[in-house]
């Protein structure tokens, strides 16, 4: 799978007032292959779950989310997390079964398993 | 390594703001001189504090950890956060094709305010984030007096 680098295009055409669009933060992001599957782990904390997409298009694999707002913020002490949004698109092989692509979110972590199909699974050849 | 106090709080700011830098160089020369592993490979927690009337929140960014595997402590007006974040397990016959995410202990010292009721703190994980809140000592929250307009 090779990652798919997307360059922000700046709207031309702005007259007037027009808020920009939050910088996106590429979550950090561990993949496993297995014989069947690939498994993706994003690192996407305290995301606001209705926010949460992860979808296909054109064969590349979006992922994107928000992060939940602090309430009742009077003054930040300490301030080191980067308040934005997530993003991260990767180019899907041919031999992915782009139809059954599951996800789930816990403790934080976007886990996210695309079925290879199913002539494309290696063979284990046993050696006797 | 201890984390310094916020800088309105500490008299000294600027004596431990130069100690911070030179510690900081200290780090990056032996970084690329080969001295040590690539300081990215290790867990720092990254960590909000945000303060209102009412108390202290801190959020700490702890994806993927276990709330078994969090230890939490205050000791000398001092928050002690330690903790691991174990790399899962998925079956035998996996390979690991990417690696962004580090795994393994994480330690972070964190000040806590003066004015902090220590007797009130309270923690809990969620979406990966630790919540820490410690209500401030009542005598010293900002009263609040309507003054009638006669």
């Amino acid at each position: 799978m090779v990652e798919q680098v997307r360059v922000n295009n700046a709207p031309a055409d702005v007259s007037g007032v027009e808020e920009v669009k939050k910088v996106a933060y590429r979550p950090a992001t561990d993949i496993y292959e297995m014989p069947d599957k690939f498994v993706l782990l994003l690192e996407m904390p305290n995301v606001k779950r209705d926010s949460l997409k992860v979808y296909v298009k054109d064969g590349q694999l979006h992922i994107e989310g928000e992060k939940k707002d602090y309430e009742n913020v009077q003054k930040f002490l300490l301030r080191e997390s980067k308040n934005a949004r997530y993003e991260r698109i990767f180019e899907l092989g041919e031999d992915i079964d782009t139809d059954s692509i599951s996800a789930r979110y816990r403790q934080g972590i976007l886990e996210i398993s695309l079925k290879k199909k199913a002539d494309e699974r290696v063979k284990e050849i046993r050696i006797q | 390594m201890v984390e310094r106090g916020f800088p309105q709080w500490g008299p000294d700011f600027l004596k431990e703001f130069n100690e911070f830098r030179q510690q900081l160089n200290e780090l990056l020369n032996s970084v690329f001189s080969g001295d040590v592993q690539l300081a990215s490979r290790a867990m720092h927690p990254v960590v909000d504090i945000v303060e209102n009337d009412q108390n202290y929140t801190y959020f700490v960014e702890i994806p993927g950890v276990d709330k078994a595997d969090i230890k939490l402590m205050v000791k000398d007006g001092t928050l002690y956060l330690s903790g691991e974040r174990k790399e899962p397990r998925f079956s035998e016959n996996c390979q690991k094709i990417r690696e962004e995410l580090p795994y393994g202990k994480f330690q972070r010292t964190l000040p806590l305010p003066q004015d902090a009721d220590l007797e009130t703190i309270k923690a809990r994980y969620e979406d990966g984030i630790l919540l820490i809140v410690i209500d401030k000592r009542a005598e010293t929250r900002p009263k609040k007096i309507d003054v009638k307009i006669q």
